[in-house]
């Protein structure tokens, strides 16, 4: 199930590079880069405090959508 | 009653898994015994041909003569290696990248400085073993003279490659100390792993996790194979139960460490 982001849209409304995300919420400029391209799914802990520094819910930044099933 | 059925399914499952992957499993442990029969039975013939003995007499002198050698060419090469990718990465990698958003051209840094490591250490494992190599006998031998050339070369070597070793991976980490403020350590300092380790966020740890469980399954396959070495080589040149006891002896670290800390891991905090 990949999980998908607005991370980067919601960085550029703050203007805040890569490393300052990283900064506000105690992670790497990698770890930031990562999550973006959807290469990194962030511990539950993290998407909290990514959602708490645009002060909205965790939802309005990360959504899952189920892999579709080819029906038989 | 629900529950019941529930718990009756995955018997099943069970079952019908172990069921499917046994057959198989057979097949491979007849062929491995076949396999080792005709091994051991040809090493067993080899073992009396007096011209083997002979050919196992100049390998083992020239691996002895030719060990702290080689060992001194590799460290060289690396020397030149990370000579040049190391110029050409403190020109390429700096915060500069970060501001302009360059996330391939740091990773691409990156990945050179971790091929640089990687070299360094394997060829601190070609010195390690060529000292190992140079000095077999050493204290026993009837010779004096090459024994000693030897021995003082691969010593040079240790200490030239640890030198060239230790410099390489404070320029690796400080480069990356530069770029990423947020990671600690000095490569000078003995608890540097537990630092830099305890420094790296949620998705670096789960990186070096994946690649200790990686790292774990080819020792496993490959501690499986030297113990095969080891027993033809006690057969077929008189090896000694030597290295089959220390390679018993690393797997057991390696079965024991990985299952206490699971252990330790699922307990309550």
């Amino acid at each position: 199930m990949p999980l998908y982001n607005r991370l980067k849209e919601y960085r550029s409304k703050i203007d805040v590079n890569q490393q300052q995300m990283g900064a506000l919420v105690g992670v790497s400029r990698q770890t930031i880069s990562q999550i973006e391209r959807g290469d990194y799914s962030p511990s539950v802990t993290l998407a909290l405090k990514i959602a708490k520094v645009f002060g909205v819910n965790v939802e309005e930044i990360f959504w899952y959508e189920e892999e579709s099933v080819d029906n038989e | 009653m629900s529950n019941n059925i529930n718990e009756s399914n995955v018997k099943k499952k069970i079952e019908a898994d172990d069921k499917k992957a046994f057959k198989p499993f057979i097949i491979l442990m007849i062929i491995c015994i076949i396999g080792g029969g005709f091994v051991g039975f040809f090493s067993a013939m080899l073992a009396d041909n007096a011209d083997m003995s002979i050919l196992v007499s100049y390998i083992k002198d020239g691996v002895q003569n030719g060990a702290p050698v080689i060992a001194l060419i590799t460290t060289m090469i690396l020397v030149i290696y990370a000579g040049i990718v190391l110029k050409k990465v403190k020109k390429e990698y700096n915060t500069s990248l970060i501001e302009e958003g360059n996330d391939e051209q740091i990773e691409e840094s990156e990945r050179k400085m971790a091929y640089v490591m990687l070299f360094s250490g394997i060829d601190l494992v070609v010195v390690m073993f060529s000292l190992a190599a140079a000095t077999e006998g050493l204290l026993v031998s009837d010779e004096i003279v090459m024994p000693l050339i030897r021995a003082a070369i691969s010593v040079f070597d240790i200490f030239f490659a640890m030198f060239v070793i230790t410099k390489i991976q404070k320029q690796c980490v400080n480069m990356i100390r530069e770029v990423n403020p947020e990671k600690k350590g000095s490569v000078y300092d003995r608890n540097f792993p537990k630092e830099w380790f305890a420094s790296c966020d949620e998705a670096e740890k789960q990186q070096i996790y994946e690649a200790s469980w990686s790292s774990y399954k080819a020792m496993s396959k490959a501690i499986n194979i030297i113990w095969l070495v080891c027993i033809i080589g006690g057969g077929l040149f008189g090896w000694g139960i030597m290295p089959s006891f220390v390679v018993s002896v690393l797997w057991l670290v390696q079965i024991i460490s990985y299952s206490a800390n699971s252990l330790k891991k699922s307990k309550k905090k």
